[in-house]
């Protein structure tokens, strides 16, 4: 879009604006950093300032220490990861036959995911309840992970469905007459072609598994099966005067999202421009 | 038909099976459920619930003064946080259009927040707007715009702006995503052609950049806006809909009706009011945009 | 190796028919080549048989054997298309192993029978490369090599060389053709270019609305076109058609222009308005007083020759001509026309006005 050179002036705006932009984005960051670095006594007296005079890990030390910390840790991975797995698979074989087949119902069915996507999910969070729990799947991971694969599957089949299109159709047919029947040809030359896809599905469905409140605390009531969400809340109820600690938490929180962020956030903005520019 | 001929013709459904299995069971047979219980009396602590009440569900929530304001709330929510994301989205993804040095740096910066857990933001900027350990009050204080550090989020005036600038803060990388794929899809060439007729940077960001970005623009709003009336989070973490249910939006009323009340059934009404609602809001888009495409 | 047969081949496409009855036999080893304008139904033609498509009707016979119902990958043929749809991310070598490692052949057998189709096809060099390292020539040669491997009754041509510039085209053709007739395998070979056609076909199959309207060599298709669209599609430049008169069965005039007398034709139309077509080379431009008077309006030099554009009478031909003579814009010139030259047709059913 380059078109005419831009003037000094211009340039300064512009890199004015994108440092707003970052100090704006950064700024939450960098204070919830500071104040679990703040020894409590300094906390209230040198409240404003934008970096303490000493800094301290004890907040960590004490928030790892906790027994229930790293189960909650483990609870979450373990369902976000799952999820990842289960609502990608069924969002690649779905995707693929949204993106290969003409078939009656077809409409239909993408029509009823479209409709997934626009009613409020607390409007079923009363009757999940009162079916998980006499299944027994209410405190359970398992549970979790099955409300939550579903809920993730019709975005995430959108999602597969627009990295299969930027696939010629002609690979498969060529695969189909060296002697493949059609599951060989997806399985072998496709799927192979859209890891960069599958891999940007499975980010999707885990960062959205993992910050998903409020059926966690809906479907939770014991800690056991508590989730990294319902845990923080909890642990932050409790500590209502220890924000020391409880930012510690959340940096603690924060720093797997945000490492596998900063790795697969180049494929991400690319992966859904170019499903963008492909139409 | 032959055998091979029934199974070309079933290869497609299964495919989508497992997909629409999991669709099936948990959200829409739920669906179903939640739409019933709103004419029924349900609530959990009471195992003799489960009458069939009919509109009195309807009836309470028409008297209710809370139901009203949470429905205010919900238009002030939804309208201040999607003009905001798209406004500062817009700005950053033209901000982030063109290359320049240190463009990868800063595109991993601003689109960070999204990478935060919902819950997250909230609780963060719960944190900023406390006046014991949060320098925003201070800084209010400061600018003059208050008189005493407090915290913005027990004032019932104001305290819904809390979560709206927690919304922002978290919702504008995705907007900026969104619009910074339309205009990398642009064609170079038709701004070359328009510069060489004599068009300057507005008028080319008016009659081309506008205009391209518009079907992109409509269906990412649409989008957004019935996903954010439905988004309780950050208000059930940040305020749990108080101070006195001045913040309560329609779903975060109907999580707490649930999820603290217990009652199933009042929930269940609320839920099929707003449902109405977004189903009247997508219909009347779709006969604008009727009438929007027939007038062209 | 084998004879491919088709049998009363019917296809609709929700309703709208798109091959409309088609009988072909393609003889073992013969290079037949489907040629028409787009949509015409030649790809279609080539997908059923491939067994990418299904038929509404009809049978279609590989080596002897009933293939209607049977998969793609069962049919023993091998497809070359006009993208190539090389896997990218395997290797030539890869690419041209696929088949047969489905197939289950040993890894010792399979190496051998690339590396012996990568030295015919001279892409030895480039076993290891991927796909987006090679030019489109290369690439092509991989697809080719990725179907001989297999060895398989036939080859199928989906339009290979529309992605390829004019000269590498050329090559290409020959080399195919070349190829081809080493190997000896049955070839349908699709393409919208009627030189290509011409140049490559053993015999010819021009299509034209689903329907193949005439089969046969490229020198019977050029002399002896069936109607209206065989005609006007083969040859290039294009043959001229001019409405004329035929008077008393065997006399021909333009206008009021005698063009000169005919064998006598069976079920020329009652009122004498016949359509006559002439193609442009066999149009001798001579001095005005010597033929029927024309005037230039136009002049496409080509190196060869030149195409003249001609105004006769109130109707616009093309000649076209080797002599090295300087022809000047708007000059009034001669037209001579042979009458044995001439082709007669019906131009209400576009079919050709054979002698009784």
């Amino acid at each position: 879009m380059s078109v005419a050179r831009h003037t000094s002036k211009y340039w300064a705006l512009h890199y004015l604006l994108l440092g707003a932009f970052a100090m704006f984005a950064l700024f939450p960051l960098f204070w919830l950093l500071k104040v679990s670095l703040t020894p409590n006594n300094l906390l209230y007296s040198e409240g404003v300032r934008l970096w303490p005079s000493h800094i301290t890990f004890e907040h960590y030390a004490s928030v790892v220490a906790r027994s229930e910390f790293p189960l909650f840790f483990r609870n979450s991975v373990i369902v976000s990861g799952i999820t990842a797995l289960l609502a990608t698979l069924a969002a690649a074989a779905a995707g693929y036959g949204f993106s290969r087949f003409k078939f009656r119902g077809k409409h239909f069915i993408v029509g009823l995911m479209l409709i997934t996507q626009m009613f409020p999910l607390v409007m079923i969070i009363a009757p999940i309840f009162r079916l998980l729990s006499p299944l027994g799947l209410t405190n359970s991971l398992t549970g979790l992970i099955i409300v939550y694969s579903a809920f993730n599957v019709p975005f995430a089949s959108f999602l597969m469905q627009s990295f299969f299109d930027a696939i010629p159709k002609d690979l498969e047919e060529a695969a189909l007459l060296d002697g493949a029947n059609r599951f060989a040809a997806f399985w072998r030359i496709i799927v192979p072609l859209t890891l960069p896809g599958l891999a940007a599905t499975l980010g999707f469905v885990f960062t959205a598994a993992w910050s998903e409140l409020l059926f966690a605390l809906m479907l939770n009531s014991s800690s056991k099966a508590s989730t990294f969400p319902v845990g923080l809340l909890a642990f932050v109820s409790k500590f209502s005067v220890d924000f020391g600690q409880m930012m510690a938490a959340g940096v603690l929180a924060l720093l797997p999202v945000c490492v596998f962020f900063v790795f697969i956030q180049r494929h991400l903005v690319q992966g859904l421009t170019a499903g963008a520019v492909k139409g | 038909m032959t055998a091979r001929r029934a199974l070309l013709a079933a290869e497609p459904y299964l495919y989508t099976l497992p997909a629409l299995l999991l669709i099936c069971a948990v959200m829409l047979v739920p669906l179903g459920l939640g739409l019933s219980y709103a004419f029924h009396d349900v609530k959990l602590l009471d195992p003799l619930s489960g009458d069939f009440i009919g509109l009195d569900h309807f009836r309470e929530l028409w008297s209710d003064a809370a139901f009203w304001q949470a429905l205010r709330n919900t238009l002030l929510w939804t309208g201040a946080s999607v003009s905001l994301q798209f406004c500062l989205g817009l700005v950053l993804a033209l901000l982030l259009n063109r290359a320049f040095p240190g463009r990868a740096l800063f595109q991993l910066l601003v689109f960070l927040p999204w990478a935060v857990p919902s819950f997250l933001s909230g609780l963060n900027w719960a944190w900023l707007f406390n006046p014991v350990v949060g320098p925003l009050p201070h800084w209010l204080v400061s600018l003059g715009l208050m008189s005493q550090p407090d915290n913005l989020l027990s004032d019932p005036r104001y305290a819904l702006w809390g979560p709206i600038i927690a919304n922002v803060w978290w919702g504008i990388p995705f907007f900026a995503i969104t619009l910074l794929a339309a205009l990398q899809s642009i064609p170079a060439d038709i701004y070359e052609a328009a510069a060489i007729d004599g068009a300057g940077a507005w008028r080319r960001f008016r009659s081309i950049t506008l205009p391209f970005l518009a079907p992109t623009m409509a269906i990412t709003i649409l989008l957004r806006t019935v996903w954010i009336a439905n988004f309780a989070d950050l208000i059930v973490i940040m305020t749990k809909g108080g101070p006195a249910d001045s913040t309560q939006i329609l779903a975060s009323y109907i999580f707490t009706q649930a999820f603290q009340r217990l009652d199933f059934g009042y929930a269940s009404a609320i839920a099929a009011v707003l449902l109405l609602l977004l189903l009247a809001y997508a219909l009347a888009l779709m006969a604008l945009r009727a009438v929007l495409v027939r007038r062209r | 190796m084998a004879a491919i047969r088709l049998e009363s081949v019917c296809k609709d496409y929700g309703g709208t028919p798109v091959l409309r009855s088609v009988d072909l036999t393609i003889e073992d080893g013969e290079f037949v080549v489907l040629v028409g304008p787009s949509g015409c139904g030649k790809s279609t033609l080539l997908r059923v048989i491939a067994g990418l498509e299904a038929i509404s009707s009809g049978e279609i016979r590989i080596g002897g054997r009933l293939v209607n119902e049977l998969a793609p990958k069962d049919r023993d043929i091998a497809m070359v298309f006009q993208s190539y749809a090389l896997y990218p991310h395997m290797t030539v070598r890869e690419n041209m192993s696929f088949g047969l490692k489905l197939k289950g052949q040993a890894r010792a057998r399979i190496e051998a029978t690339v590396r012996a189709a990568a030295e015919k096809l001279e892409i030895g060099a480039l076993l290891e490369r991927k796909p987006r390292e090679l030019s489109g020539g290369q690439r092509q040669r991989v697809a080719m090599g990725r179907a001989m491997v297999r060895e398989p009754k036939a080859f199928l041509f989906d339009e290979p060389l529309s992605n390829l510039d004019a000269r590498l085209r050329e090559q290409m053709r020959y080399e195919i053709r070349k190829l081809q007739r080493g190997l000896g395998t049955t070839s349908l070979y699709v393409t919208h270019d009627q030189m290509e056609a011409m140049t490559m076909a053993d015999r010819m199959v021009a299509m034209h609305e689903g329907v193949a309207q005439q089969i046969g060599t490229p020198a019977q298709l050029y002399a002896n076109p069936a109607n209206l669209f065989v005609a006007g599609f083969i040859g290039a430049p294009a043959m001229n058609f001019l409405q004329a008169t035929l008077r008393n069965a065997c006399e021909v005039c333009i206008g009021a222009l005698p063009l000169g007398r005919v064998a006598p034709r069976r079920g020329a139309p009652k009122d004498g308005r016949i359509t006559v077509g002439i193609r442009p080379e066999r149009i001798s431009v001579v001095a005005p007083a010597q033929g029927l008077p024309a005037q230039i309006d136009f002049l496409e030099p080509t190196g060869l020759g030149t195409i003249l554009h001609l105004s006769l009478e109130d109707q616009r031909i093309k000649a076209f001509t080797t002599a090295r003579v300087a022809f000047a814009l708007h000059e009034h010139v001669g037209v001579s026309i042979d009458p044995a030259d001439l082709l007669l047709f019906d131009p209400a059913s576009g079919l050709r006005l054979s002698a009784s």
